[in-house]
């Protein structure tokens, strides 16, 4: 099994620090993880919660998370 | 003298220095930048006035030359909030019960240091920590702040006056209590001065703070901490501990004692915060006080009877000064079209005026974007509208984060009302403008109110006294501040009190009495100088 990079657990500002790129990836699906020019607080299946993603979606845009920083 | 019915000095606003070339004040201030950019300090977590390290290392970096480190901060963890809360409590009897002039006299004391002492460290350090040019530093960290302590202290004592009526044989009194437990003051990057008033506000008022300033600006907080210290401020009434949001914020929210935030950030943070209050409401011994100015997206709406000049600067400097990165620059406008066709091209000229770079030339008007996430951030938007079909890039839109997190001013314009950049906040410096017919400025207010769901800041240009009372109406909810002829940011503490509403904040005016009251708990005594012996009342002598 594929080391998970990102889990859906870990703190937005966390994985920011350690892979600024996801902005792009996550803007791109329309989920803000920076607002005030700050990383908003919380983790990162939270902030998808507040955008209404659905858990499968949830694991989806995870799985394509790890894929995209492996790349 | 402890029989002297003090009296706070009726304050002013601090005096801008003008840091004009062969000024003492630039020399000194240029002096203090050198002496900072030439060493890395280490930044500790001070709980109960004692200096802690984590081990857990953040970095300060300067924006514009993000290679260069000046600072790097432990951050703190659930275990150092856990002290932070039991030092805060164990402080919290003391400054709630010493007299309110002493208490306000160590803000004086502070405000005084702040303007002089203090004035250039801490001008510089904003400068450094957070990009600013100097006067964006000295308007924000040296004045404004020093507002903040005279103005609030002052009104401390106001409140302090308002006292009930009694009737005869009897006395009534208000005592304004400090809220039982502590606040937790959360501060962001772009302001020092609101770094400095969101811990010190419920502080003047009695309280006791866990203050966690902004990642990105912890080298400026720390040296308002210092100037908190030398002010007098005993040890355990403000704790600092920077770190992660959650990983600060979380805790601080769980603890029983929890009775406040004072708070300064986005919306999508100050609404989870809210939510996690909300869920833990059974467990708090009081119920807190959430006071918070999050997002907005400010407008500048323009009327056929502008005067265009005036329109071209509001825009300039209402956009780009720190770079959009305050929560009150413009970052929309909406243009008649004969309005538009005189601004166009000065409006170009202007901003291909605009300096940007290093915070050392002083010549720059301009300097760098916070950090990486938010450079990101704000070239995501850019990167959108340079390909979308409704929009184009009329001006600016290159960035280049090679040295520093460097964007050019951006100018874009739209056909559609509801386009990406004109609905969302961006916080950079971005404006988005639409321009409308000119018979339509009813329409266009009407739009200009409905298409955010933010409420901060905003402003009419007109020379037309009927189009300014229209506009005045019409956007009666969609700014806490609202400006007419002028740009919508650069509010002074005591005469233009800040906030919005709607999902811009509580609109708890920061640096008014109006704030200052949420961080008090009134008790009402009555006393009774001769009470009844008798439980029989008059009417009843007879049948």
């Amino acid at each position: 099994m594929a080391e998970k990079l990102i889990t859906k657990e870990m703190w937005v500002e966390e994985i920011l620090e350690k892979y600024p790129a996801i902005q792009e990836f996550l803007s791109k699906k329309n989920i803000v993880c920076v607002m005030c020019g700050e990383p908003v607080w919380g983790s990162l299946k939270e902030l998808m919660q507040d955008k209404d993603f659905s858990d499968e979606e949830i694991n989806t845009i995870i799985k394509e998370l790890n894929k995209f920083i492996k790349e | 003298m402890p029989n002297a019915k003090l009296q706070v000095p009726k304050p002013t606003n601090e005096p801008i220095l003008g840091y004009r070339a062969g000024s003492p004040e630039k020399k000194l201030l240029k002096k203090t930048l050198l002496e900072m950019m030439s060493k890395e300090i280490e930044i500790p977590l001070i709980i109960g006035g004692k200096e802690i390290k984590t081990g857990n290392l953040g970095e300060c970096r300067i924006p514009h030359d993000h290679k260069h480190i000046i600072g790097k901060y432990h951050k703190a963890g659930a275990k150092e909030v856990e002290m932070a809360i039991e030092a805060a409590l164990e402080a919290r009897e003391k400054w709630t019960s010493m007299p309110w002039e002493d208490r306000i006299a160590i803000f004086q004391r502070a405000a005084q240091l702040l303007a002089t002492k203090y004035r250039h460290i801490i001008n510089a350090a904003t400068m450094l920590n957070q990009s600013k040019n100097a006067f964006q530093a000295e308007i924000d960290s040296a004045c404004e702040l020093i507002d903040f302590f005279r103005f609030n202290t002052y009104y401390a004592m106001k409140i302090y006056e308002r006292q009930p009526n009694s009737s005869p044989g009897m006395w009534n009194t208000l005592e304004h209590r400090a809220l039982e437990g502590f606040v937790f003051a959360v501060t962001p990057f772009n302001f020092t001065s609101i770094a400095g008033n969101l811990p010190s506000a419920p502080t003047i008022m009695g309280n006791v703070v866990l203050w966690k300033p902004a990642s990105s600006a912890v080298y400026s907080a720390y040296y308002l901490m210092k100037l908190f210290r030398e002010a007098g401020l005993p040890d355990g009434v403000i704790n600092f501990i920077p770190g992660s949001g959650a990983q600060v914020g979380n805790p601080v929210l769980q603890s029983p004692d929890f009775a406040g935030v004072h708070f300064t950030g986005s919306t999508v943070t100050f609404q989870s915060m809210w939510k996690t209050i909300g869920r833990n409401i059974e467990n708090y011994k009081t119920y807190p006080r959430i006071v918070g100015e999050t997002g907005g997206k400010d407008f500048i709406v323009a009327h056929n009877s502008a005067d265009v000049d005036a329109l071209r600067v509001a825009i300039v400097r209402g956009s780009f000064e720190y770079q959009g990165q305050k929560c009150s620059a413009a970052s929309r406008a909406y243009i008649p079209k004969s309005v538009w066709t005189k601004l166009k091209d000065p409006l170009i000229e202007d901003i291909k005026t605009i300096k940007m770079g290093d915070v050392m030339d002083f010549r720059n008007f301009m300097n760098a974007v916070i950090d990486r996430a938010a450079f990101d951030s704000i070239t995501e938007y850019i990167k959108y509208a340079k390909t979308a079909n409704d929009a184009e890039i009329l001006i600016g839109g290159n960035f280049d984060d090679s040295k520093g997190y460097f964007i050019e001013p951006t100018v874009i314009l739209t056909t559609n009302p509801k386009f990406k950049t004109i609905q969302e906040e961006v916080f950079g410096p971005v404006i988005t403008l639409y321009v409308y017919d000119d018979d339509k400025f009813e329409e266009a207010l009407h739009l200009c109110d409905e298409t955010s769901p933010y409420a901060l800041t905003g402003s009419i240009f007109a020379n037309d006294r009927e189009a300014i009372l229209l506009a005045k109406d019409i956007l009666r909810n969609a700014a806490g501040n609202f400006y007419v002829n002028d740009k919508p940011t650069g509010a002074v503490v005591g005469q233009q009190p800040f906030g919005g509403a709607r999902a811009s904040g509580t609109n708890d005016k920061a640096g008014d009495m109006v704030n200052l009251l949420r961080w008090v708990s009134p008790r009402t005594i009555k006393e009774t100088f001769n009470p009844p012996t008798d439980y029989r009342y008059p009417f009843m002598d007879e049948e």
